[in-house]
């Protein structure tokens, strides 16, 4: 990604924490990032890494409980402070988002052709019922759900998880986004079908130059279908950077741990390995109580007293216009795989 | 392989459910498991694949008598399963333990830590003073790792990687010939999940311990097994040595199930995918031909007219009418 470039939604400083009975906890701990248009970005990281409630921020889908500080700028707004009724356009038109379940956006009482209608009919109100209703089949048949006109007629219910999922990207394509935010979409399903949704994304995606984020746990999606990553650890970036670059030469003992300590499925190789894998000793922080330095510290393998006392900031990688990290530690992905298998 | 150390022989097991059915309706049956057979031996993981629906828990379920047995039998050490009373498998169930998908939900939530884990002592050991209980929950969960001060602990305070230790503790408590771990790892993050996979490789090197390991993610199945066993609508489609299996599949499913696996594979000849269209048929459907015909790229008419059946195939079974 060349520094020349313009991005679509530029996130700076972001903060949120949520208020709870048992204290505060600090969810997102200063995030900046840019997306560019027609990129597909990856977000990997554990379980309550803060990857989902970052983007949420994004769209005002925080929690009541929640407080936010930073910007979200797009199209030279920020989204943060934007008054519902300004950001209502941009929600669902401009920005849309499909999650995992796709019963949370669907409603279970309406059928699959009252809610493409009104989402479409929302954001064009002088679009016609019958014009509304062509679209809809289009789009269907774009996410291959055959018999696309029976289907309109049905309810939610009726319809298989991975026909349930097409049906919520077809809902959050209509309107042409510029960006889609896509929140494991494809983590309850079986890999044969989420093999045909993610190419149907990508075909999506390329045709209309949308800039999409991916959310996901799993790398082997971030490989095949990203063209950068960002790994997230209790709620900052670790590193960020192309995939294939971070992947094969990761540079966060925390991106180097977390590939070690994912099992390959490689039919290219003959035989796998049979190494044991890297298990990360211990659990990620509780985010009521962030330890002071890096947070990553606890369980790295490369830490010193330097990282228990000071956060790493997140930095260009020297002689690199396109890779980050936040580690004070230098060196090769071959120097930090020295340290953990040392370590074990 | 001497029949000696064959701990399980499953032969022709078939699990049906009959579905609703009322004074005007009439039930229908699902077919969830249909004329399955395997072997697995001492020291042995044998992994079941297959999409959601497959059959997958079923057949585990139906190898413990979990669930009744519609035909067939299971055969653990030498004695099948299949036709000895309820009580007398409750007696055999100390030979074949099992550990669940959701970590903290499968443990009992009012029991500290120590009583869970000496649950199958209770029902199979009684005759154990309490003082001889806890010297073997002490060394079970020194040998899985937990610490002697988690003892007086409940379940609700754990992490879900610590969770499934202790449920892994409860099961080889008993010192099982056979463990069946049903997603055992499923609902935890890469990191911890890699803890609890290298613990089962070492338990189970360590105790030559078979397991029943049964997964949806094909990267984890291929790290444990060393055979594997590929389900589709409760059918074995093929059946092998993992290593064989993964490198060079033969049956038409097995390739596409394998090349639908996201892989972080950046090589050049990384190879083409087999794209599957459609969806799983219902499970209540009687198949007359090979219950893949209708998702499969290389169907020809016979695959809708006769069943195949299981044929060794480049050293492993398969069945298809047009393999390789
Ligand atoms: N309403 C809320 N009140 C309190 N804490 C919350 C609330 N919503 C989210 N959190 C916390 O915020 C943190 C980040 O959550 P987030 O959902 O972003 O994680 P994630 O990376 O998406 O995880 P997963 O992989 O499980 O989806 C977690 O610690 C979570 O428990
Ligand atoms: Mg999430």
């Amino acid at each position: 990604m060349s520094t020349s470039q313009t991005p679509v939604l530029s996130i700076k400083d972001l903060f949120i924490e949520f208020e709870t009975p048992d204290g505060a906890v600090k969810a997102v701990n200063g995030i900046n990032l840019d997306l560019f248009k027609g990129e597909v970005l990856g977000i990997v990281g554990e379980s309550g890494s803060g990857k989902s409630q970052s983007w949420m921020a994004t769209l005002g889908l925080l929690a009541e409980n929640a407080t936010t500080s930073g910007e979200v700028t797009f199209d030279g707004e920020n989204l943060l402070t934007l008054p519902p009724k300004a950001l209502n356009p941009i929600r669902g038109n401009r920005i849309a988002m499909v999650f995992q379940d796709p019963m949370t956006s669907l409603n279970p009482y309406l059928t699959i052709e009252t809610q493409m209608v009104e989402a479409l009919r929302i954001h064009n109100k002088r679009m016609s019922k019958p014009d509304a209703r062509k679209r809809c089949v289009e789009m269907l048949d774009r996410v291959a759900i055959p018999a696309a006109d029976k289907r309109l007629k049905q309810f939610p219910h009726e319809l298989s998880g991975g026909m349930r999922q097409r049906v919520m990207i077809a809902l959050a394509l209509l309107n042409d986004p510029e960006v889609l935010i896509a929140d494991e979409p494809t983590t309850a399903l079986d890999v044969t079908i989420q093999a045909e949704i993610l190419d149907i994304l990508l075909d999506l995606q390329r045709e209309r130059g949308m800039a999409v984020v991916f959310i996901t746990h799993d790398l082997g999606v971030v490989a095949e279908i990203c063209s950068r990553v960002c790994v997230m650890y209790a709620g900052r970036l670790a590193e960020i950077g192309p995939v294939q670059d971070v992947f094969t030469d990761a540079r966060h003992p925390y991106t180097l741990s977390l590939l070690k300590a994912t099992p390959r499925a490689a039919q290219s190789q003959a035989a796998q390995s049979d190494d044991a894998l890297y298990a990360i000793p211990g659990a990620p922080p509780n985010m009521r109580m962030p330890p002071p330095g890096c947070p990553f510290e606890p369980r790295c393998a490369c830490a010193d007293a330097h990282c228990r006392e000071q956060v790493p900031a997140l930095e260009p990688l020297q002689g690199s216009e396109t890779r980050l990290k936040a580690c004070f530690r230098e060196g090769s992905s071959a120097a930090l795989l020295e340290a953990l298998v040392h370590e074990r | 392989m001497s029949d000696r150390d064959t701990i399980l022989s499953v032969e022709n097991l078939s699990v049906h459910f009959r579905l609703g059915g009322g004074v005007f309706s009439r039930a229908s049956i699902v077919r969830a498991v249909e004329n399955v057979s395997f072997a697995l031996q001492r020291g042995e993981t044998l992994s079941i694949v297959g999409e959601s629906g497959s059959g997958k828990s079923t057949l585990a379920r139906a190898v413990l008598r979990l669930v009744a047995i519609t035909k067939g039998s299971v055969i653990l050490n030498g004695e099948n399963l299949a036709q000895l009373s309820n009580n007398e498998v409750r007696k055999r169930r100390q030979n074949m333990q099992m550990v669940f998908q959701d970590p903290i939900a499968s443990l009992s939530p009012r029991r500290t830590v120590e009583q869970i884990i000496a649950e199958p002592l209770m029902v199979h050991q009684p005759e154990l003073s309490g003082e001889e209980r806890s010297a073997k929950v002490r060394d079970t969960m020194d040998a899985i790792g937990l610490l002697p001060d988690m003892r007086n602990r409940y379940p609700h305070e754990f992490s879900g990687g610590q969770a499934q230790r202790i449920g892994i503790a409860r099961a080889l408590i008993v010192e099982p010939t056979l463990l069946v771990a049903d997603e055992p790892v499923s609902a935890l993050d890469v990191s911890i999940q890699a803890q609890v996979l290298n613990l089962l490789s070492d338990i189970k090197r360590q105790r030559s311990l078979s397991l029943l390991f049964i997964s949806h993610d094909l990267s984890v199945v291929q790290h444990v097994s060393d055979r594997l066993l590929v389900l589709y609508l409760g059918h074995v489609m093929e059946v092998g040595a993992a290593k064989d299996i993964y490198a060079n599949p033969q049956h038409p499913y097995t390739k596409a199930l394998l090349s639908a696996v996201p892989t972080i594979d950046f090589s050049a000849n990384k190879p083409k995918r087999t794209r599957l269209t459609g969806e799983l048929p219902s499970p209540t459907v009687e198949h007359v031909g090979c219950p893949f015909a209708s998702r499969c790229p290389m169907a020809q008419a016979i695959c809708n007219e006769q069943k195949p059946q299981l044929n060794t195939v480049e050293g492993r079974d398969v069945a298809c009418h047009f393999p390789g």
